[in-house]
C-alpha cells in the first residue's frame, strides 16, 4: 500500500495511491468523452480539482477506484450538460455525435478501430457499463456505483449493450 | 452474484472491447500526472478578472474622493462640505446608489458663493425705463 501525503481536504485519499490510478482514471475520461483526448484531459484535470478542494469527499463506503471513475464520470456528465446548455457547445456536441468522427488513430490496427467505432455507436450507459464490466474488470454492481445507476438498470444495460455490440461487429464484418 | 456469465459469444465480444480499448490506450496515452494534478492551486483562467473589477472599483471611488474633498484648484473644502462629500462618495460607491439620498444629503445646504452677485440696486433702473 502506498504511504504518501493524504490530501487535507480528502483525509482518506492519498496521494500516490490516485497517482497509481492515473492512467486508469486518464482511460475512463476518454471513455466517458468518447474518446476526445483533449476533452478527457480537461475532464480529469477538473475531477482532480474536485478532489482537491474536497468539492468531492471520498467517505471510503466503496474502493477509490470506484469512487475516482464515478466522480470523472460526474465531471464529464456536468461539462456534456452546460455544453449542451451553451451555444457553442452545439458544435461539440455534433462532434460527439455516433460517427460524426470516426475514431482512426494511424497506430490503431484497423480491428481496433471497428470496434471502438462500434462500441461509440452503443448509447452513452451502454458504452460506459462494457467498458467498466469487460475492460476495467469492476463487477455490475460496482459498474453500477460508478454510473449512478441502480443495479437492475446496470443489468438492463450491460445485457442490452452486449447484444447490440456483438449484432454491431457481425454486422460490419471482419476487418479488411 | 453479479459477476457476469459469459458464454462462448460473449468472451469474443469481451476480447474484442478489450482489444479495442487497449489500443485506444495505447494511442492515446496520458499526460504526466504532474502536469494533470492541480497541487493545491487552482488554475482559474478567469482569476484575473474580480481583482482587475475592485481595482477599478477602488479607483473609482478615490477619484471622486479625490475630486470631491481634495479640489483642484488647491483650496481646502468646508467642513460642512467635506460631509457632504463623504457621504455623496459612500452612496455613489454603494450597491444602490441609485437610491433617494439620505436624510443628511437633503439637509445639506450649499455654502454661499465667493462671487458678488450684482445687487438690484446696482442697476439703477427706474420702473418706467423697465417698463419700456
Amino acid at each position: 500500500m502506498p504511504d504518501g501525503p493524504r490530501l487535507r481536504h480528502n483525509p482518506l485519499i492519498d496521494q500516490r495511491e490516485l497517482e497509481q490510478l492515473h492512467d486508469q482514471c486518464f482511460s475512463w475520461a476518454l471513455t466517458c468523452v468518447r474518446g476526445r483526448r483533449a476533452e478527457a484531459e480537461d475532464v480529469l484535470q477538473m475531477a482532480y480539482l474536485a478532489i482537491v478542494e474536497g468539492e468531492a469527499r471520498f467517505g471510503g463506503q466503496s474502493s477509490l477506484r470506484t469512487w475516482l471513475f464515478s466522480v470523472i464520470r460526474n465531471v464529464a456528465g456536468s461539462r456534456w450538460r452546460r455544453a449542451r446548455r451553451s451555444l457553442e457547445g452545439l458544435a461539440r456536441i455534433a462532434a460527439f455525435a455516433p460517427h460524426a468522427e470516426p475514431f482512426v488513430t494511424p497506430a490503431m490496427p484497423a480491428e481496433s478501430t471497428r470496434v471502438l467505432d462500434a462500441l461509440r455507436a452503443l448509447p452513452r450507459r451502454q458504452h460506459q457499463v462494457l467498458d467498466l464490466v469487460f475492460y476495467r474488470d469492476l463487477s455490475i454492481s460496482e459498474a453500477a456505483q460508478v454510473l449512478g445507476i441502480s443495479l437492475g438498470t446496470a443489468r438492463m444495460h450491460y445485457e442490452r449493450g452486449k447484444s447490440a455490440l456483438r449484432l454491431r461487429l457481425a454486422d460490419m464484418g471482419p476487418a479488411a | 452474484m453479479n459477476e457476469p456469465m459469459l458464454g462462448r459469444d460473449d468472451q469474443a465480444v469481451k476480447a474484442a472491447v478489450r482489444g479495442g480499448l487497449a489500443a485506444r490506450d495505447r494511442a492515446l496515452p496520458p499526460p504526466p500526472f504532474a502536469r494533470a494534478w492541480p497541487g493545491g492551486r487552482r488554475p482559474r483562467a478567469g482569476a484575473w478578472r474580480p481583482a482587475l473589477a475592485g481595482g477599478l472599483a477602488l479607483t473609482a471611488i478615490a477619484a471622486v474622493a479625490w475630486m470631491l474633498l481634495a479640489r483642484p484648484d488647491g483650496k481646502s473644502a468646508p467642513a460642512a462640505d467635506l460631509r457632504a462629500a463623504t457621504e455623496l462618495a459612500r452612496e455613489l460607491s454603494s450597491p444602490d446608489y441609485w437610491r433617494v439620498p439620505t436624510d443628511e444629503l437633503l439637509a445639506f445646504a450649499a455654502p454661499p458663493l465667493d462671487a458678488e452677485l450684482p445687487s438690484p440696486e446696482g442697476f439703477n433702473v427706474s420702473l418706467e425705463e423697465s417698463l419700456l
